[in-house]
């Protein structure tokens, strides 16, 4: 996912032109964001709407024109519509309440980052992440998971840039405050877990 | 920066959330890494619908652009194709077909296989590729068209139904009748003979794939329960012309 921007707009370019092999390097640079961005929207079905998002990523390809961000702003606002969609269909609550205390490995001490960022799960991060309130967890998500700026970021989301900002600003302080609670644990700092965190379907 | 973690101002925020992804501050803050851990590379299993995902792309970058003259175009034939023996397009599900279709040498656009590389618009059979996932919606459709008009069936290539079948099923969901909308999976639809009957008829084509006899499609009773003949297609007609932007339909 780190590949260097060119790569990538290479193969966006050629995948344009009906490359096939190009496209699967798209897959796999974006399809890897848009689950984890999905992930916190819908929890266990991220794979099920992914799929369907690529399948209408395949069917619109056509019609898309842009640059590489703008590939990735672009299917990420489809996943985020098959996202709603699919809660609608369900009418169910997505079962992302993980409890920050499950998070036994998140780090625990700055002198152990190199071992804590390698024992920090990616599905334990994106699982802090889902217990901010849904306005907050997207805008992080779309800035460093998608990658986009915040204009893009707020194009997804029908926001203004500085909407966004904000969004990410409170959800990483909210974060940070868990962090320090959990580092904190073992004291008597009471915990900051908000057992029932809102979900997306539920703001909306 | 411990002790300014509960008070991350805003340039700070905005910092960490557009450096994390270039590789920021990884290591040096457990909020970094935090961050950098939801952004790390691929992992096992989040590629798993990479094959579903190619195919989606191969079969729906073969419609040619101009989609209302091509849509007309296809209904036509099909429509023709429905008159024809609909059950010799099914006798070469599976693989078949390719080889009819390349060795056939008459038909348009699939006369010298080899000389086309993967992934031309105007191709969709390539004699290096797996039989199986040879062939895309879109190209059967075009293929058909011309086999229709010239009434030739014994040339008629068939669509790969099975790779749309494994790609109806993977993308299909809770939802399949929302899957297909998908105009790649017109071709699908028509033989079928419905939206509702797909899932059946993926059925029946996936199991006579892993029988490893494509040439027992027939054998398994295929041609008899698909009411293909049908002379309007109105499932195919009705589904492809139905597909506004996502945008428009879905907009929050």
């Amino acid at each position: 996912m780190r590949d260097g921007p060119s790569d990538v707009s290479a193969a966006l370019l050629a995948a344009r032109q009906g490359d096939e092999d190009a496209y699967r390097l798209l897959y796999r640079d974006v399809q890897p964001r848009l689950l984890r961005y999905l992930r916190v929207l819908v929890s266990d079905d991220a794979e099920d709407v992914a799929s369907e998002t690529w399948l209408q990523i395949a069917r619109d390809f056509a019609t898309f024109s842009g640059e590489i961000d703008d590939f990735r702003g672009w299917a990420a606002t489809i996943a985020r519509h098959r996202a709603l969609d699919h809660l609608r269909r369900q009418r169910r609550r997505p079962p992302t309440g993980e409890s920050f205390d499950e998070l036994t490995d998140l780090p625990a001490d700055h002198d152990t980052a190199d071992a804590a960022l390698e024992a920090l799960s990616t599905d334990a991060a994106l699982a802090l992440v889902a217990t901010l309130p849904p306005d907050q967890a997207e805008a992080i998500l779309l800035r460093v998971v998608i990658g986009l700026d915040a204009k893009a970021a707020g194009e997804v989301l029908g926001k203004r840039p500085g909407a966004v900002r904000t969004a990410a600003y409170r959800g990483l302080n909210r974060l940070a405050e868990r962090l320090d609670a959990r580092d904190a644990r073992g004291s008597t700092t009471p915990g900051v877990t908000k057992p029932n965190p809102p979900t997306l379907r539920e703001v909306r | 920066m411990s002790e300014n973690r509960e008070r991350l101002d805003r340039l700070a925020a905005e910092l960490m959330v557009s450096g994390v992804w270039a590789g920021g501050r990884v290591g040096s803050d457990p909020l970094a890494n935090l961050l950098a851990a939801t952004a790390v590379s691929a992992r096992d299993g989040e590629l798993a619908g990479e094959e579903a995902a190619v195919m989606a792309f191969r079969a729906a970058h073969l419609s040619p652009i101009p989609e209302l003259r091509r849509r007309s175009m296809l209904k036509t034939a099909l429509a023709k194709l429905a008159t024809a023996k609909v059950a010799i397009v099914l006798l070469a599900v599976g693989g078949g077909g390719v080889a009819l279709a390349a060795g056939s040498g008459n038909l348009p656009g699939v006369g010298s296989p080899d000389s086309h590389p993967t992934g031309r618009p105007s191709t969709s059979v390539t004699a290096s590729e797996n039989a199986s996932h040879s062939t895309a919606a879109a190209a059967a459709g075009t293929k058909s068209a011309e086999a229709g008009k010239s009434h030739t069936p014994s040339g008629t290539p068939s669509p790969n139904l099975q790779g749309l079948c494994t790609a109806f099923n993977a993308g299909a969901g809770d939802n399949p009748g929302k899957a297909l909308d998908n105009p790649a999976f017109t071709v699908l639809i028509t033989t079928a003979g419905g939206k509702d009957k797909v899932a059946d008829y993926c059925k029946g084509v996936l199991a006579s794939a892993s029988a490893a006899h494509p040439t027992e499609a027939d054998s398994h009773g295929s041609p008899s329960t698909h009411p293909s003949g049908e002379p309007t297609h109105p499932s195919g007609a009705e589904t492809t012309p139905s597909h506004p932007a996502p945008s428009a339909t879905h907009s929050h």
